[in-house]
């Protein structure tokens, strides 16, 4: 090998939870270093806009706010599927981790008395959404890289994770393409801390960045040994832009922006009696694409949408609290919110599935390997993620990571004998990729498995479409060997980055497509139009999905699912189907 | 729809290769993008061809370009609003990585860091609530909308050639100029020195290229003028405070 990285931890990705972990260990006087595809601040959790949830009870009719509240809000949000464990702890720590943005510097929107000002979000019980304006991921980004910059931690910017370098039980390292030179470069660490957000772009239809690939989850299962919680769990934002899919927080319908169809009538009230438009996001996607199917969407040239109204908050409010959305809808809908209706449709938004780690976000399988933030199942959401958790957990799940990986930082970095036999085999990768004279294009493949996966494991699915989109995963997989690309160059060729990573994008999709298949009921996020209801006798459990290094097909595996202080009931919505 | 005549530049790093235009003629489509311009072309011509973009909404600043002569984002930029003949190249005083990507990563670390754009506290974290009016709240978060996109800089005479820290800088240093929980005297010292000097606020010459360019519609010039009198409020202010 060329290039050897020595670091006492490699973290891979800048977001929210990779430099929120890299705080915490530099703080403690070792030396991170996070490798990033992008430099740090434009990293995907900029584009958070909403706000982060903490019980601060800092707000008039939010006095009665507590850790068990919001505790008790995220289990029926997750429909039971998330580790009560984890949610305790982390509903208990988030008071103080908000508080310490803001000790740091963070721009966060005040109440009259100047305390963080809340916001009601979705399937909250109190105003619980501490936030920036709507920019909150934004301003997070930056205070959290200040501090980054302050403890003189690196980030080395242009760089894709190809494999995780072990033996067998422990991380050592990772290689990584420098994708400026075209070099396979060898990373070695006492940990490896994975923070590289979600897999938006297993869809085409997604509200997340351009390089939201999953490149995290797709190395950790191509080891064969680190199983991904609950791939079958992935969210629908409800209100994305037609037609590019640029999300428009939820913060609009907290604020009292409603959604209508094509008459003007209010119809979530119809669908959740309880909560309207403030039903968690699971159930306002799923009344809204019910409301379009019965024929109440409006026709575009995009398909059929449904309208988001929020120039009800009057000018002032949405250009001091909504000035993200007023920009959004002017720039990318060419339409300006406080005199028109916002057109919208559910599109792909998280992925609560992940690597699966424990409690204090160690990975199944490997040890001295972390993962954090919405590449990680540790699992807080479990089948459905309410709004102004993510950024918690980005925060909470870097500093529970940065706090327990001090554990296995005491002794110094020895040279892996895996190391040259990782490098190696990636060398070898692009090698064949370069001199293949197949006929395949990474693009074409690409494209492939995002319509698979949209017009076959949305928001609705059943047996069939499972069935379908399964055959047609292998038959897309069978094309792998003979992807080429155009020009055998290796610096800064995006064809060759993509071309790179599309294996193990395949095995991540097999794996919700295979576990969904199996899943028969309906949890959350995962809706089973031939099997309608939650069914906790035979699936009040948690899927572990493997792909073995050889395998052509995931292994599933199930744990129970830890109940502590809510059992199973009814999430409050009263939502009708 | 019309077919637009695109001319790109294209160089193969920033020390190899020469560079040269090529051109491209591509159909056009409705709502569509100079980013998606960008895609097409990729997928369908030449897959070589190497430009940055993340957020393709505004929001992380990397697809910013020359286009028409004019630093733009490339994800914003409607081709509708453009004439068909289109030309495409990188923005000016970065450094080139190749093709239409240009590496800015290392100024902004470099001028974050000179400006020390972080509150240096003097007490530790002791777990209450701090008290902040959302006056200045609401100024921090104006001051912080800037998505480092290069835009201000590149367009701007007095940061290309003179060193001035441009408006983003400028807005950098008022954000913490103006922040009560940056504390510490010594640095907030440090930061006002720099505000004051020629690479500082009173670098800018005045010529509003800033304003005129910035993607999230920001009123640098008036921000910078501003930021002068703050500043300025704030330096006589610690004066009489020691």
């Amino acid at each position: 090998m060329k290039t050897l990285h020595l670091a006492d931890v490699i973290i891979v990705g800048a977001g929210l939870a990779g430099e929120r972990s890299a705080i915490e260990i530099a703080s403690a006087g070792f030396k991170p270093v996070i490798i990033s595809l992008c430099p740090a601040r434009q990293s995907h959790s900029n584009a958070a806009q909403g706000g982060i949830q903490a019980s601060l009870g800092n707000i008039a009719g939010g006095e009665q706010d507590d850790w068990l509240a919001h505790f008790k809000d995220t289990v029926k949000g997750s429909d039971w599927g998330a580790d009560q464990n984890v949610v305790e702890m982390v509903c208990r720590e988030a008071p103080r981790l908000v508080r310490e943005l803001d000790y740091w510097g963070s721009a966060f929107t005040r109440t009259d008395a100047g305390k963080i000002n809340q916001r009601q979000f979705g399937g909250t019980t109190y105003p619980r959404c501490a936030y920036a304006s709507d920019g909150t991921g934004h301003i997070l980004l930056n205070t959290l890289d200040s501090r980054r910059m302050a403890l003189s931690i690196p980030v080395l910017t242009r760089y894709q994770a190809l494999s995780l370098i072990h033996n067998g039980e422990r991380a050592e390292g990772i290689t990584a393409l420098n994708m400026k030179t075209g070099e396979v470069e060898v990373f070695l660490a006492n940990a490896v801390i994975l923070a590289t957000g979600g897999a938006g772009r297993l869809y085409r239809e997604t509200t997340n960045s351009l390089i939201s690939y999953g490149d995290g989850q797709a190395i950790a299962l191509e080891t064969g040994l680190v199983p991904l919680g609950n791939p079958e769990a992935i969210q629908f934002h409800p209100t994305a832009l037609v037609p590019t899919s640029i999300l428009v927080t939820e913060g609009c319908r907290g604020d009292g922006g409603v959604l209508l169809d094509k008459n003007g009538y209010e119809f979530m009230w119809d669908y959740s009696p309880t909560k309207g438009n403030l039903a968690s996001r699971d159930v306002v996607s799923r009344s809204m694409m019910r409301h379009i199917r019965a024929g109440f969407g409006v026709p575009s040239p995009y398909g059929d949408h449904l309208w988001l109204d929020i120039k009800r908050l009057g000018e002032k409010h949405i250009r001091e609290n909504l000035r993200d959305v007023d920009y959004l809808c002017r720039t990318f809908v060419g339409i300006d919110p406080t005199k028109e209706y916002i057109p919208v449709r559910p599109a792909q938004h998280y992925t609560m599935f992940g690597i699966k780690t424990n409690r204090n976000c160690e990975a199944y399988g490997l040890k001295q390997l972390y993962a954090v933030g919405e590449c990680a199942c540790w699992d807080l959401h479990g089948f459905n993620r309410l709004g102004g958790n993510s950024l918690l957990e980005t925060i909470a799940s870097g500093y529970f990571a940065g706090r327990d990986v001090l554990k296995y930082l005491k002794t110094k970095v020895v040279a892996s004998s895996e190391a040259e036999h990782a490098y190696q085999e990636q060398e070898l990768r692009i090698k064949k990729l370069c001199e293949s004279d197949g006929v395949t294009s990474p693009f074409n493949v690409l494209k492939a498995i995002q319509t698979i996966m949209t017009e076959n494991v949305g928001i609705f699915r059943n047996e069939l479409d499972l069935y379908r989109a399964e055959m047609a995963l292998r038959g897309v997989r069978s094309t792998i060997p003979s992807i080429s690309i155009k020009t055998p160059q290796r610096a800064t060729n995006d064809e060759l980055s993509l071309a790179l990573r599309l294996p193990g994008m395949l095995k991540t999709a097999h794996c919700t497509v295979w576990s969904a298949i199996l899943r028969q009921e309906s949890r959350g996020s995962h809706t089973r139009e031939d099997f309608p209801d939650r069914d906790d006798t035979n699936w009040l459990k948690r899927t572990l999905a493997y792909y073995g290094k050889d395998d052509s097909f995931p292994t599933i595996e199930y744990e129970p699912v830890e109940i502590t202080h809510l059992p199973p009931g009814d999430r409050g919505y009263g939502e009708k189907k | 729809m019309r077919t637009l005549h695109v001319k790109v530049f294209r160089k193969w790093s920033a020390n190899e290769g020469r560079p040269f235009y090529q051109e491209f003629h591509v159909p056009e489509f409705e709502r569509m993008s100079v980013l998606m311009l960008l895609d097409a072309i990729k997928e369908h011509w030449d897959s070589t061809l190497h430009y940055e973009a993340v957020c393709r909404s505004s929001i992380c600043g990397s697809c910013a370009i020359k286009i028409n002569g004019r630093p733009r984002l490339a994800c914003k930029t409607q081709t509708s609003d453009l004439p068909e003949h289109i030309l495409l190249e990188p923005l000016d005083v970065f450094p080139l990585i190749r093709d239409l990507a240009t590496d800015k990563s290392v100024f902004f670390e470099k001028l974050n860091q000179a400006l020390e754009t972080w509150v240096h506290r003097k007490h530790p974290f002791d777990g209450t609530d701090e008290i902040l009016t959302n006056e200045i709240a609401n100024r921090l978060y104006d001051t912080e909308r800037c998505i480092e996109c290069g835009i201000c800089i590149s367009a701007c005479p007095a940061a290309s050639f003179a060193g001035f820290i441009g408006a983003t800088g400028s807005s950098k240093g008022l954000r913490f100029a103006l922040d009560p929980r940056n504390e510490n005297k010594q640095a907030r010292q440090k930061l006002l020195t720099l505000l004051t000097s020629n690479e500082g606020l009173w670098g800018c010459h005045g010529v509003g290229a800033c304003k005129n360019f910035c993607p999230k519609e920001i009123p640098l010039i008036n921000q910078l003028a501003n930021a002068r009198m703050e500043v300025l409020k704030l330096v006589f202010g610690e004066m009489v405070s020691n």
